[in-house]
């Protein structure tokens, strides 16, 4: 199990993967039926299909939205190819949640 | 008189442009021997070919997309093709005793070869997939890459580490792309950029020329081979893109027969089509980003609309879309409205045109196969380097002996 799965059941992760697949909709130039066919566990590379610009654009309109503390660009570098391959809308919401911290609840919106 | 032998992968768009250089070097008066599948080979050499015939073995396929594919590409396809190759190819080294191994960047098993051999060799790069590091902001992953190549060095009976990376040859890396598509980029010092390699193919006698109206616009759209699913579902959109146009356009659509059902009168679908014979008749190519049809379509002037599906792919859209000989599109969700509003901007907009034509003079002017053939001359012992061409001519060192 993803570390996205188990936080998939907390309410601040699983309330953040729509706002953040928003921003990334409208990076990818895609619509509300897109969006809409996102579920928690959608993975980033194989099923958007998004790409390495796409990621760091990604990265940069959450770090807007989040704070600096959010670069996701930085976080998938950690990652090894099978973590890559398994990465879900879900994993970046925790790990944006992760980032922020208890103190700055996420800002819904989206 | 210099004596090669060719290593390539049993893929049309790998061999293509190497057959292009193989026929140029044999033009120039040279022996060549290509290893490998001789049912393969022999149409796209022709019946003189010598080949060292290395059967054909079915690999594990490769997955449709991204970073999955980027593994399987490895795990399921170089690696396990330099293992069951490695012997015939250095069975071929020693009975045809060549002077240069001239290997594609994803047959290592060329590079362990000639470094056994202590041979020069140079690296083939018929695809963008090695030359813009499109790995570097993920380390873990380059890393992961290098214990692959390390793993066939290995499993050759060779020492320790390769003593660099396998896809680049310390004497000569020739690309069949050019730095007007590519912009800058952090070649390595022994790079050269000779454009494509195109040779001439055999003719399409069936085509039906004459349904070609002149007073029409004329859009090739061709996305290589995919599995039947994916195909039928692009394609669908891609009529659906390109319905309302029958006034203005007709579109040439290669697709297998079957895949596209009842397609508009102005829509022709061909299993195969001459593309190179097409080419010069052609306003537009809509593409998955191969580097071949891409730079076929450059050079001759002709913009695209590429619909990038994976490997190379993606760089070579955005590096159209960069240099403004064309659009990018997403393949796997374009909407029939969006891609038919990116075809008539590159067919509306004369920059897209102008910009493809700029490409295209820039290739011409980079010599394609012969350019690659005198390269390839350099590492000959006791050659003088190949004037005028940048940055080719670097010392060569026997390789092999000093790294023991």
């Amino acid at each position: 199990m993803t570390a996205g799965a188990v936080a998939a059941g907390e309410p601040l992760v699983s309330g953040l993967v729509r706002p953040i697949a928003a921003l990334l909709r409208d990076i990818v130039g895609e619509d509300d039926a897109w969006l809409d066919s996102i579920g928690p566990q959608t993975r980033v590379d194989g099923d958007l299909l998004v790409e390495s610009h796409e990621l760091a654009a990604w990265s940069l309109e959450l770090r807007k939205r989040y704070g600096d503390r959010v670069d996701l660009a930085d976080h998938v570098a950690g990652l090894d190819i099978d973590q890559i391959i398994a990465l879900t809308v879900t994993d970046v919401a925790a790990y944006v949640v992760a980032r922020l911290g208890d103190t700055r609840p996420p800002v819904a919106g989206g | 008189m210099g004596r090669y032998l060719f290593v390539s992968l049993p893929l049309t768009g790998h061999a293509n442009p190497l057959a292009a250089v193989s026929s140029a070097l044999l033009d120039r008066g040279h022996e060549v021997l290509w290893a490998g599948s001789e049912s393969f080979l022999r149409p796209i050499l022709g019946p003189d070919a010598a080949i060292a015939p290395i059967p054909l073995r079915a690999h594990r396929g490769q997955a449709d997309r991204g970073m999955a594919a980027a593994k399987s590409r490895w795990d399921g396809y170089i690696v396990p093709h330099a293992k069951s190759t490695l012997p015939r190819i250095e069975r071929a080294v020693a009975e045809f005793r060549p002077d240069v191994l001239v290997v594609d960047q994803h047959a290592v098993a060329g590079a362990v070869a000639a470094h056994r051999a202590s041979l020069p060799w140079a690296s083939m790069a018929p695809t963008t997939m090695e030359l813009t590091r499109p790995y570097r902001a993920l380390p873990k992953v380059e890393a992961w890459i290098h214990q692959r190549m390390a793993a066939v060095w290995t499993a050759a009976g060779l020492p320790g580490e390769p003593p660099h990376d396998l896809r680049f040859s310390p004497h000569l890396l020739v690309a069949f792309t050019g730095h007007a598509l590519t912009g800058p980029l952090d070649w390595p010092g022994n790079a050269v950029l000779v454009g494509p390699a195109l040779a001439p193919r055999a003719p399409d006698t069936a085509f039906p020329w004459d349904w070609l109206d002149p007073d029409r616009r004329h859009v090739l759209v061709t996305v290589g081979t995919l599995s039947m699913d994916l195909a039928q579902e692009f394609h669908a959109r891609v009529v659906e893109a390109l319905r309302p146009l029958g006034d203005r356009v007709q579109a040439i659509v290669v697709a297998p027969d079957g895949t596209v059902p009842d397609p508009p009168a102005h829509v022709l679908v061909r299993p195969r089509a001459p593309v190179l014979e097409l080419m010069p008749r052609l306003d537009a190519v809509v593409s998955h980003g191969g580097l071949n049809t891409v730079c076929e379509a450059l050079a001759h002037g002709v913009p695209l609309v590429v619909a990038p599906i994976k490997g190379d792919q993606p760089i070579n859209a955005a590096q159209v879309a960069a240099a403004g000989a064309g659009r990018r599109v997403r393949f796997a969700s374009v909407r029939p409205g969006p891609l038919r509003e990116a075809l008539l901007a590159v067919l509306d907009d004369p920059s897209y045109r102008a910009a493809a034509r700029r490409v295209g003079a820039s290739f011409a002017a980079a010599g394609g196969a012969p350019a690659a053939a005198r390269q390839l001359e350099t590492l000959l012992v006791g050659a003088a380097p190949a004037g005028g061409t940048p940055i080719g001519g670097r010392p060569i060192e026997r390789m092999g002996s000093a790294q023991r």
